[in-house]
């Protein structure tokens, strides 16, 4: 088979401060001549500063789930429910001291953007970040450009992600709601995983993982047997449990978090999967 | 009638037996000298085919191991260590071209989730550390390529003199197995590899109102196999040469190429872990049909993803197309840089 369209990566980057929400320039975020294209994968980056580079001096300047994002193609579908703490958006190795923060949520199956849909990203700094000053966040979409003549496809499995952030120092159980992991939407999802994360309540360090987790699939069914180590579910190489089904709508992940009274940490969760979408004409 | 599309590559089948093998070249180089494996150790010497599955390479500087306490008086000489862009190379097979010209050892493929081309900090920090010479890296071919009885492949290198002193030694193996009489043959494909690799700058010099740029031509990345070949990804590498990894006094620098840093700190005197020239060095593309691959310029993290190093885009590019990319740098980086990229396929049978 032959394999689809030229390689593109588009890019752009904003400034922005703790408590503020903006959205990228989509200009910048779509091809020049109007053809659709194929995005295989989101990359972003934030940096403290405005344009710089991460900081070369000691200390560690991540932002973890502090930066939560939002897409949406062609503002009436979502791939995110509402927004989601970065890190949320997709399994990823945990890293060790990292200098501005690099996420790449990769689509398990190429996202098909047609020309007159482009997708939109907002980013939200949240308030609890510890400096007033600005930060610059970068976004890239990779992905391949088609022929302006390519016929649409009549389905398109569009990505979507739920998440549940904490927003506070977890301090004994805390349970996500029932509308933080479920499906908001009137279709199926086919959920691959639950990812998990914690950090510190300003984001100034990674969070402690003795912090013991219970999940339960919709239906009620467990998912862990009993609380488990928060790294027995969510290793630090892929900070994933994996886990195949499908989500109905308004069906809901449950989850119950229990950490030492004297532990101050902020767990985040959340489901990855997809849905066919029809993008009519 | 409007083209479809799928995405996907089709590997092929082949024979599920097979012994395997290793054909294993090493050839020492001094500083800037040029030279040839032995053409006979890379030969297949067998009355079978042979698959081959990819190439692994090593290069030992030779330098020797230097322990350095803290509080110890003197300064470090030859502070340079090996690295990934030491040793270029030019493959090929009978008369098929398996790089476009001289490639550097560290752009063959993937990197796999470590800073493989980089020597790794030993001992501890606070009060002794040691160095060596010695890096490596695996080159996983996307196909099998199929080496027939009686033929070799040639292997040219050249040392870069980014490390002075004595030879490096540079050891090739390329890995697969012998094919079974009878085997099903798959169709015959090469790996293609074609590099834009400049030579280390200065980069401290550069600023916003007089920046570094740095450009490829259409001899670079470019496809000149004589028939289209499929793209598999772009590798990127940007490489610090003689990085202060350290402030503390006497302590040695580092040729370094790490985006997430493979230990963690935490002391005042660090200012080094994420490599910042990934961040400066910029990145546009376009390609010879006129497509603004990468129109906005990018940062180099940004566009191959840090664990890999590659952007993967599989594509086809027809006969004598190219890529034309641009290194911008609009801030001061500490000392020499060397971003290089390039661009990982195969040719044959593209089915």
């Amino acid at each position: 088979m032959k394999p689809a369209g030229a390689p593109i990566l588009l890019s752009d980057s904003l400034t922005i401060t703790r408590g503020r929400q903006k959205r990228f320039n989509v200009s910048n975020l779509r091809p020049r001549t109007r053809v659709p294209f194929l995005i295989d994968s989101v990359r972003i980056q934030a940096v403290a500063g405005e344009g710089g580079a991460p900081a070369g001096a000691g200390g560690d300047l991540s932002f973890r789930g502090l930066i939560a994002l939002s897409f949406n193609l062609g503002e009436r579908v979502p791939l995110t429910n509402g927004f989601v703490p970065q890190w949320l958006l997709s399994p990823a190795r945990q890293a060790t001291v990292e200098f501005g923060g690099f996420v790449h949520w990769v689509f398990s199956r190429p996202l098909y953007v047609p020309s007159t849909m482009p997708l939109f990203a907002d980013v939200i700094l949240n308030a609890n970040y510890a400096s007033a000053a600005s930060i610059t966040v970068n976004i890239a979409y990779a992905g391949r450009i088609l022929d302006r003549d390519t016929k649409a496809p009549v389905t398109v499995d569009v990505p979507f992600v739920s998440g549940w952030d904490s927003t506070s120092n977890l301090v004994g159980q805390q349970n996500p709601g029932n509308n933080d992991l479920w499906n908001p939407l009137q279709t199926p999802v086919c959920v691959q995983g639950l990812v998990g994360r914690i950090q510190a309540l300003n984001g100034s360090a990674d969070g402690d993982d003795t912090t013991t987790v219970q999940l339960w699939s919709p239906g009620g069914t467990e998912i862990t047997r009993g609380p488990v180590q928060w790294r027995d579910a969510f290793p630090r190489l892929t900070t994933m449990l994996p886990w195949s089904g499908v989500l109905q709508p308004g069906d809901y992940f449950q989850a119950r978090l229990q950490t030492a009274l004297s532990a101050a940490y902020r767990p985040m969760l959340s489901y990855v999967g997809y849905r066919p979408v029809v993008l009519g004409g | 009638m409007p083209a479809t599309y799928r995405v996907g590559v089709r590997r092929s089948a082949g024979s599920p037996a097979g012994v395997p093998v290793s054909l294993v070249a090493q050839l020492p180089l001094n500083p800037d000298e040029s030279g040839a494996m032995p053409l006979d150790t890379l030969r297949n010497s067998t009355d079978l085919p042979m698959e081959i599955h990819g190439m692994r390479w090593t290069i030992d500087a030779q330098i020797p191991e230097y322990r350095l306490t803290v509080g110890e008086t003197g300064s470090v000489t030859n502070a340079s260590l090996a690295i990934g862009s030491l040793i270029e190379a030019s493959l090929s097979v009978g008369e098929t071209q398996l790089t476009a010209q001289q490639v550097p050892l560290y752009l063959f493929g993937r990197s796999d989730a470590e800073d493989i081309a980089q020597v790794p900090v030993g001992g501890k920090v606070t009060s002794e550390t040691s160095r060596g010479s010695y890096c490596s890296g695996i080159w996983r071919f996307d196909y099998p390529m199929r080496l027939m009885p009686g033929e070799a492949i040639s292997a040219q290198l050249q040392h870069k003199g980014l490390v002075q002193g004595g030879p490096a030694v540079t050891t090739l193996a390329f890995v697969g197995r012998a094919i079974g009489r009878g085997s099903r043959m798959a169709p015959r494909r090469f790996p293609y590899v074609a590099p834009f690799a400049p030579p280390a700058i200065d980069a401290s010099t550069a600023s916003s109102t007089a920046p570094i740029i740095i450009t490829s031509t259409e001899r670079d990345l470019v496809n000149k196999s004589g028939k289209s070949i499929v793209v598999h990804r772009f590798v990127g590498r940007c490489a610090t040469l003689n990085f202060p990894f350290f402030t503390i006094t006497n302590f040695p620098n580092f040729n370094i190429d790490w985006v997430f840093p493979p230990q963690q700190f935490q002391t005042s005197t660090n200012n080094a872990f994420t490599d910042p020239a990934q961040s400066l060095v910029l990145l546009s593309m376009r390609s010879s049909d006129g497509i603004a691959t990468i129109s906005n310029p990018t940062a180099f993290r940004q566009v191959f993803e840090p664990n890999s190093r590659s952007w993967e885009c599989t594509h086809i590019l027809p006969p004598d197309s190219y890529y034309i990319a641009q290194f911008t740098i609009n801030s001061g980086l500490t000392g020499y840089i060397q971003p290089a990229m390039a661009m990982i396929g195969y040719q044959g049978e593209l089915r």
